[in-house]
């Protein structure tokens, strides 16, 4: 299920090319964006929006086209900017709702759905008070309210933890991850903060220099070939490490006292109680082994090379 | 090894306002952490330490002397603040030149030092545009530069990695890294508990104005009583080694996971006694156990329980 | 919504499936928005209500002009009968012009200015409106609040005296007054929308566009007038466009122009030791067609100039 597909996009600013020939299909769910700074996220999330005139190719956003039914397109989706944004002089309850009305909602559905939505998100008697006395984490809760007011079916995020301190990223990406599963509401997520990503999104897309470098599932991407083990000792010991290596396993990788082995034919069952053995003999003190997997920002690192 | 910022009994107040509230700590050289909620006082203590401020009571102390419009603390001192509003006629060169020479770097020197700190943060091809073209982790980096330029031995760093993509951030945090390595006390102030735990594990917890926990994050850790350390452990017989580990004396409870059953989560205020038991106890039993680890030996658990109590 | 089967609510997320509107209206709704902006300005309702005074005193006059000598009659309707209705609707248009750029002031300054700074324009980007869409919804707030100031007050002493004075031929004698007097309060109200939604969308702040607004407003009716002044020496029939070469002033000429009525003032010379001699000078409607070029030029220079500042911002940012 794809809810956008670009097909051989072609988009310039003046003489500069932004993008070129590039394709890619955004699935259904939680998928993440990610890229350094001028990779052409920006632009893809501007075409996606309808606001780009490609010079050739073309792409479809839930079933409306991008270079000529922006005005329908924009209708379906949401957007989250990452950048403050608000109406002036309104209180939250009037901007949401305001949002909502212009999107094409009637006044009395747009006032009650504003309402409803600030619930949502967990705006409660402050939502009667002047947007401009908010703190952070209130702004931030409003604009995923304005950007869901009108119930579409895609809404992109940039950077909704912008700014927010651990708690309030916390809800933040809780509200993120409820909508995104089971509530039909399509996200996308664009952040440099890839634990963020992880935690919300089930699929990523990677960008460099206006192409798609690597594209699938989280936890594909994250599946190391082979078995690999992370080990945590409570202190450094060769001897732990020399133990293992005696078994059959090859040491990969050693930081302090953390290592990382692959297993070569060990059964991965046993292996709680290989490496139990192995810090007996060499009386290391074992607090915690778990199945190797590769951190998003190693696998957004390795795709930048 | 002296302190390089003390603190003694610091605070500040806006009229009834509290900034910080008897804030008393010394920090070494090395890299700190300076955590805490929105509003807890961490603005309020980057201004006392860049002397913006003065305290309103007690005394703050860099590099030995009152740092409040102190010039002989500024040119050893670095600040790279959060927010972003520069003078956007200037070229980035131009604004790094500018502060490197009231920083204290003598002419002759200061036309090749600026060129080094702008290829230390890579923004050698845009550093002769105008800073109102740039975005927003190119304003970043060059906030790093001018804190850089005149080699500071203090750096105070106000959100530095925001903005930044992962390489850079990646990058930065290299280079942060090796500063302190140098001897030089670099303390940075961030929301983003996951980039701080790459760094360092030394940590400065503010909370309502007051200190709420200065030190090792997972010393830190194993004093907080009040909640018990949690081992989630993957198994094929989750309530079979459960029942074992409930026999031990120091093993709060057992929380299983329905209705997956492979794994049980078992609560101890003794972790060392329960490291120290469970491999025979794994080996002994015939269990067979794919990982178990502590979910909540890091810095967010720590910002957590020490934060909402 | 309670599932039947289950006595707790479900109020998570739902999405919404009602009613969407079609995409015309969207600038009503930016429009209403400014207007209840500007109304819940401290003051605006005072302003408004002392901006009725010119015609409530007017028909205060005629009130009691039945029962006055036929002197007080020729004060009040100076002019020839066939546009003495017209005159009045007039002056007391003119007499309230300094009260409808206050209320444009209210309304006008910030329209786009505070969105600016706000970053709103990120929020009705993201919406299925166009840069026309919102561009008309700012215009038409402005338009709309100094409009109802205008022609309310207008339309009432309209009526008064229809219904007064229809005996006295007042429909026969100028039937078309009720289109001038509206298409007259228009004037006022379109080259203010037009120049302050201008102004607002090339200015940082509310505050400045205001400053700089009412700065233009008096310095080219100062200007207008000390030129005009020195170069015919005085003489106020002559140089008359020249006198209309502000916004006032350009207001002023095409409410005059639309009403089409020549006015007639009381020059008074004086010399030392002489008694002051006092003459009646004719004022007709400066030049039509000028006039009408140069309301053309405000308004469609103002926004044009809105529409060309307002770029499609950069929605998301790199």
């Amino acid at each position: 299920m794809t809810v956008a597909t670009i097909e051989n996009l072609t988009i310039r600013y003046g003489r500069k090319v932004a993008v070129r020939d590039l394709s890619v299909t955004v699935p259904a769910g939680c998928v993440g964006l990610l890229g350094p700074n001028g990779a052409g996220k920006t632009t893809l999330l501007k075409a996606l929006l309808g606001f780009l005139r490609p010079a050739r190719g073309r792409g479809t956003v839930l079933g409306c086209d991008i270079a000529r039914e922006g005005l329908r397109l924009r209708q379906r989706i949401g957007l989250m900017p990452e950048i403050d944004c608000h109406i002036p002089g309104m209180n939250a309850v009037s901007f949401v709702g305001y949002a909502g009305e212009l999107c094409g909602m009637p006044p009395a559905a747009a006032l009650q759905r504003a309402h409803e939505v600030l619930e949502y998100v967990g705006l409660g008697e402050a939502r009667y008070r002047n947007i401009e006395t908010y703190s952070t984490g209130m702004k931030q809760r409003i604009k995923l309210a304005q950007a869901l007011v009108h119930g579409p079916q895609l809404v992109f995020l940039d950077e909704p933890t912008n700014g927010l301190d651990p708690a309030g990223r916390d809800e933040m990406l809780a509200l993120i991850r409820d909508i995104s599963h089971g509530k039909g509401v399509n996200v996308v997520v664009s952040s440099h903060l890839l634990p963020d990503i992880e935690r919300t999104c089930d699929q990523v897309i990677v960008m460099q220099r206006g192409q798609i470098v690597r594209q699938g599932q989280v936890a594909e991407l994250r599946a190391l070939t082979g078995t690999q083990f992370d080990v945590e000792l409570r202190v450094a010991a060769p001897a732990f490490a020399a133990a293992v290596q005696a078994r059959g396993a090859t040491l990969v990788r050693e930081m302090g006292n953390q290592y990382r082995f692959t297993l070569n034919g060990n059964s991965a069952t046993e292996v709680g109680r290989m490496l139990f053995e192995c810090a007996r003999v060499s009386g290391a003190q074992v607090r915690g082994f778990r199945p190797a997997v590769r951190s998003l920002e190693d696998i957004f690192l390795e795709a930048m090379e | 090894m002296s302190a390089v910022i003390t603190l003694e009994h610091a605070s500040r107040w806006y009229g009834q306002v509290i900034g910080i509230n008897d804030v008393s700590c010394a920090l070494p050289t090395g890299l700190t952490a300076l955590l805490g909620p929105n509003g807890a006082g961490k603005s309020t203590m980057i201004k006392l330490l860049t002397g913006q401020l003065r305290p309103t009571t007690g005394r703050v102390r860099v590099l030995d002397q009152q740092p409040f419009a102190n010039p002989r603390v500024f040119r050893r001192l670095g600040y790279c603040p959060e927010h972003e509003s520069t003078y956007d006629d200037l070229t980035g060169r131009e604004l790094v030149t500018l502060l490197g020479a009231m920083g204290g770097i003598p002419k002759a020197r200061l036309r090749a030092k600026v060129a080094e700190v702008i290829e230390l943060v890579d923004m050698t091809p845009h550093a002769d545009r105008k800073l109102g073209g740039y975005s927003k982790g190119m304003r970043q980096r060059i906030k790093m530069a001018q804190a850089l330029v005149h080699e500071p031995e203090v750096l105070i760093l106000d959100e530095p990695l925001n903005g930044l993509d992962p390489v850079a951030r990646r990058d930065l945090q290299t280079l942060l890294l090796e500063y302190a390595a140098m001897g030089k006390c670099v303390v940075v102030s961030s929301h983003i508990l996951h980039e701080i735990e790459q760094m360092t594990k030394n940590i400065l917890l503010l909370h309502h104005g007051r200190l709420l926990a200065q030190g090792d994050v997972y010393h830190i850790r194993s004093l907080i009583d009040a909640h018990p350390h949690r081992i989630a452990i993957q198994t094929s017989n989750p309530r079979g080694l459960a029942a074992r580990l409930l026999e031990l004396p120091y093993v709060l409870s057992a929380k299983f996971d329905q209705p997956l059953a492979t794994s049980v989560e078992v609560e101890t205020r003794s972790p060392e006694s329960f490291y120290a038991q469970f491999p025979d106890l794994v080996i002994g039993g015939g269990f067979t156990v794919t990982s178990f680890d502590s979910p909540d030996n890091n810095l967010e658990a720590v910002f957590r329980y020490l934060v909402s109590g | 919504m309670t599932n039947p089967s289950s006595p707790i609510a479900d109020l998570s997320y739902r999405g919404y499936d009602g009613p969407l509107r079609v995409q015309s209206v969207r600038w009503w709704v930016i429009a209403l928005a400014g207007l209840k902006l500007a109304v819940a300005k401290k003051g605006f309702r005072t302003v408004a209500v002392v901006a009725c005074l010119p015609h409530l005193a007017s028909a205060v006059m005629l009130y009691f002009s039945a029962s006055a000598p036929s002197g007080l009659q020729a004060a009040l309707f100076s002019g020839p009968e066939s546009s003495r209705y017209a005159t009045l609707l007039f002056k007391a248009l003119e007499g309230q012009l300094l009260w409808l750029f206050v209320i444009a002031m209210m309304a006008g300054p910030g329209s786009i200015a505070a969105d600016t700074q706000a970053n709103a324009l990120l929020v009705y980007l993201s919406k299925p409106l166009t840069k026309t869409d919102y561009l008309l919804g700012k215009w038409m707030s402005v338009f709309l609040a100094v409009y109802a100031v205008a022609a309310g007050p207008a339309l009432a002493l309209y009526l008064y005296c229809l219904f007064s004075y229809y005996d006295d031929g007042f429909l026969k004698n100028e039937p078309w007054l009720l289109v001038r007097m509206l298409v007259a309060c228009a004037a006022p109200a379109s080259v203010h929308a037009s120049l302050l939604v201008g102004v607002s969308a090339w200015s940082k702040s509310p505050r400045m566009a205001g400053a700089v607004y009412a700065g233009l407003v008096f310095v080219s009716f100062f200007i207008a007038n000390v030129y005009a002044d020195i170069r015919f020496r005085g003489q106020r029939d002559q140089g008359i466009v020249y006198r209309h070469l502000s916004v006032g002033g350009v207001i002023k000429g095409s409410a005059q122009n639309v009403y089409d009525i020549t006015l007639t003032e009381l020059v008074g010379r004086r010399r030392r030791r002489e008694l002051p001699n006092i003459t009646q000078v004719q004022l007709p409607p400066p030049n039509r067609r000028l006039l009408f070029g140069m309301w053309a030029t405000l308004v469609v220079g103002g926004t044009l100039a809105a529409r060309a500042r307002i770029r499609a911002v950069e929605v998301v940012s790199g």
